[in-house]
């Protein structure tokens, strides 16, 4: 029963860690661009597993490729984007080839997805209650009735006041937080083995977002989760493991604490370093130079060489996700822990 | 006719603020006939190299101040003044001398900038609309304002589309910055940049700031970042003002709950975050139908019976500090900035003032 394949040393060494769900291996996601000899790669080589009851983050700037990995997983990258390589697996099954009606399937029922923006997940036209009935009645074997009481309790479950009256509301009726609590209501109400919610806070504000990450922390605690975002306090939040992207490849990973307190990657370092954080000694921030490669920029190498402080001449050639005093860094000369007061 | 704004006599105002409204308020027509009551009696003043923020969530009515002192929107309330002068009422052609030296940075560097006008046009354009010289002058001007902005000299022919979100605010910066304005209003700068470039564009503020001693008022909901970079922060709810001081106080010493509650909010990326949350409950009520009393009553987590009927004034309580609570300072912040190690407390705030050292 177990799996035999070990193309990566990651594989190997999670699976005794843990029961891993969803394995993402080698993952290559591209665009085609007009007139330039090769594709753009928006997801460049990346695998990670997500254990059951963990709560990934996968932290990035835009353009990082941390939504189209996301988007991979349901088999919805846009087009003329495509998978060219690379596998996705759920709990030992490939579902990075099946076709529509059976990804149909998967979505919803096996992995439950909340978008950014409320508005354009739901349908403005129609009542909260019937979108989330037919959710239900498309995943499960139950009668109208029988749905209607589950739509119920799913608004209710994620905090939404009145649930009874709210199944008859439009999107349009309610509030952004309250939307936002829809989709997850809307993603949850299958039961799905895995939670992905992409920048699911990042449209609302301060005080609305606090409430949404407390719903997540509160009736998610044991929930399998990916949470996308480009918000490193937010990730700090919720999550269990966290994997920095930047051009399309992880370029470091590690538990939330590791990352926070000693992280290896130079862009790692100065992403965090860029932030305001409240400190009445108000050090000056400091800036990560320079702009990541765009879509149409042809990358050798590191990908952040350009920017880093810290670039060598070895930076042409492209550094592996690899061990590094015990963590998954791709840097050629990573920062290790007594660096970091500097 | 040429400078009336500099002129001594018959000077309105503080004498101490460059930037100033007084008690102003704007409404807009509802659906109705319904007010929406945008901005209600708010009062500010920014001081020559003074750096004020203006924080609040959206529907806040911060960005409305922003526009009004401006004078895109027509207060319905109150005054604004700019360097003693009154230029709530001026006509176009009066206020012309006036905004060449207040200007303003948007947002969105995407839609404020013409795609298709080169960046030298969008910078110049401020320069020929004030007369400001030949053209070879205006060309001197713009290569000047670009190297100030970090930008190179060749930018100047290029378009909007050619730069990346953060260069284009800076090209929006160099255009604010083309009349050598003495004041500044910069709404939600960076809020549309990607994290890394956000820090550039802030250190980009603050020198020029430095650099060039205007004042400036920075609208954002970020409380982290208006922290970073402001003396001074006001911070509103509901088209109203609930707290404001200096800056290190409001955030180390936050007196209104509200103020207390959107600390708690802010994520901040670091280890051991096991900080006390304050999730607030409901979502900021309408502006249209606004709650009696304190605004803030219905979703604030100390209120009382008091707070539903009596409205709270904005009460002086310290130099320069202002909140608007009857149970102000009663609500623990969740964290204590003050207890950091080795830091010196700022003048006027006591080390047997701070609360649970003891935990």
């Amino acid at each position: 029963m177990s799996v035999a394949t070990e193309s990566v040393a990651d594989a190997a060494r999670t699976a005794a860690s843990g029961d891993t769900i969803l394995s993402v291996n080698e993952l290559v996601v591209e665009f085609p661009r007009p007139g330039q000899p090769t594709d753009f790669r928006a997801v460049n080589s990346v695998s990670f597993n997500l254990r059951q009851g963990e709560t990934l983050g996968l932290v990035g700037e835009s353009g990082s490729g941390k939504s189209m990995t996301a988007l991979s997983l349901l088999g919805i990258v846009p087009a003329p984007g495509k998978i060219i390589e690379g596998s996705i697996s759920l709990r030992d099954r490939r579902i990075d080839n099946l076709p529509v009606s059976q990804l149909r399937r998967v979505r919803g029922n096996d992995i439950g997805m909340v978008f950014q923006d409320p508005m354009t997940g739901l349908n403005p036209v129609r009542n909260v209650g019937s979108q989330l009935i037919e959710s239900v009645m498309r995943h499960q074997r139950v009668s109208k009735n029988e749905a209607t009481e589950l739509a119920f309790q799913a608004l209710d479950d994620v905090g939404i006041p009145s649930p009874r009256e709210r199944l008859e509301g439009y999107p349009h009726e309610l509030s952004g937080g309250l939307r936002q609590r829809v989709m997850i209501a809307l993603a949850l109400i299958n039961h799905p083995e895995v939670i992905i919610a992409d920048e699911a806070t990042t449209a609302l504000d301060a005080t609305i977002q606090a409430q949404i990450l407390d719903l997540f922390r509160e009736r998610l605690a044991s929930a399998t989760m990916i949470l996308i975002t480009h918000d490193m306090g937010v990730a700090a939040e919720i999550c269990d493991r966290i994997m920095v992207m930047y051009a399309g490849r992880i370029v470091e990973t590690g538990t939330i604490e590791e990352v926070l307190s000693s992280p290896r990657h130079p862009y790692t370092v100065g992403l965090l370093a860029a932030v305001p954080k409240f400190d009445i000694r108000r050090p000056k921030l400091v800036p990560i130079p320079g702009i990541p490669p765009t879509a149409e920029d042809i990358v050798r190498g590191c990908p952040f060489a350009p920017r880093c402080r810290f670039a060598e001449t070895d930076c042409d050639q492209r550094p592996p996700l690899d061990y590094s005093e015990g963590r998954m860094v791709a840097c050629w000369h990573p920062r290790s822990a007594s660096e970091q007061s500097k | 006719m040429t400078d009336t704004t500099g002129a001594t006599s018959g000077r309105v105002g503080n004498d101490e603020y460059l930037l100033e409204a007084e008690n102003l308020r704007v409404t807009f027509r509802a659906p109705g006939g319904r007010k929406l009551h945008a901005v209600d009696e708010i009062s500010l003043g920014v001081r020559p190299r003074e750096t004020v923020g203006l924080v609040g969530e959206s529907g806040s009515g911060k960005s409305t101040v922003a526009l009004t002192l401006m004078r895109a929107h027509e207060p319905e309330g109150g005054r604004i003044i700019y360097d003693g002068q009154d230029i709530t009422h001026l006509n176009y052609k009066e206020l012309m001398p006036v905004r060449r030296r207040l200007q303003m940075v948007f947002q969105d560097p995407y839609s404020s900038l013409d795609p298709r006008w080169s960046i030298r046009r969008v910078i110049s354009e401020p320069l020929k609309a004030h007369k400001f010289g030949t053209r070879q002058q205006i060309n001197d001007r713009v290569a000047e304002l670009l190297e100030q902005v970090g930008l190179p000299p060749d930018a100047a022919n290029r378009v909007p589309s050619q730069f990346s979100g953060g260069q284009r605010q800076r090209i929006a910066v160099a255009r604010s910055l083309a009349l050598q304005p003495s004041a500044l209003i910069a709404d939600e700068p960076v809020s549309s940049l990607d994290v890394s470039i956000q820090a550039q564009i802030i250190n980009l503020l603050r020198d020029l700031q430095d650099r060039l001693h205007i004042a400036l008022l920075i609208i954002a909901h970020d409380l982290a970042l208006v922290h970073q970079i402001s003396d001074r922060i006001i911070v509103m709810y509901l088209g109203e003002p609930v707290e404001e001081g200096p800056s290190d106080e409001v955030v180390g010493r936050p007196q209104h709950p509200y103020t207390v509650a959107l600390l708690s909010a802010t994520p901040i990326p670091e280890a051991g975050g096991d900080r006390k949350r304050i999730v607030l409950t409901g979502d900021p009520p309408s502006p249209i139908f606004r709650p009696n009393g304190c605004r803030f009553h219905p979703r604030c987590p100390i209120a009382q019976d008091r707070c539903k009927v009596e409205k709270p004034p904005l009460k002086v309580i310290g130099p320069n500090r202002k909140v608007a609570c009857w149970f102000a300072g009663q609500l623990e912040p969740p964290r204590d900035l003050w207890a950091l190690e080795n830091v010196p407390l700022p003048p006027g705030i006591e080390a047997a003032k701070r609360p649970s050292q003891n935990t």
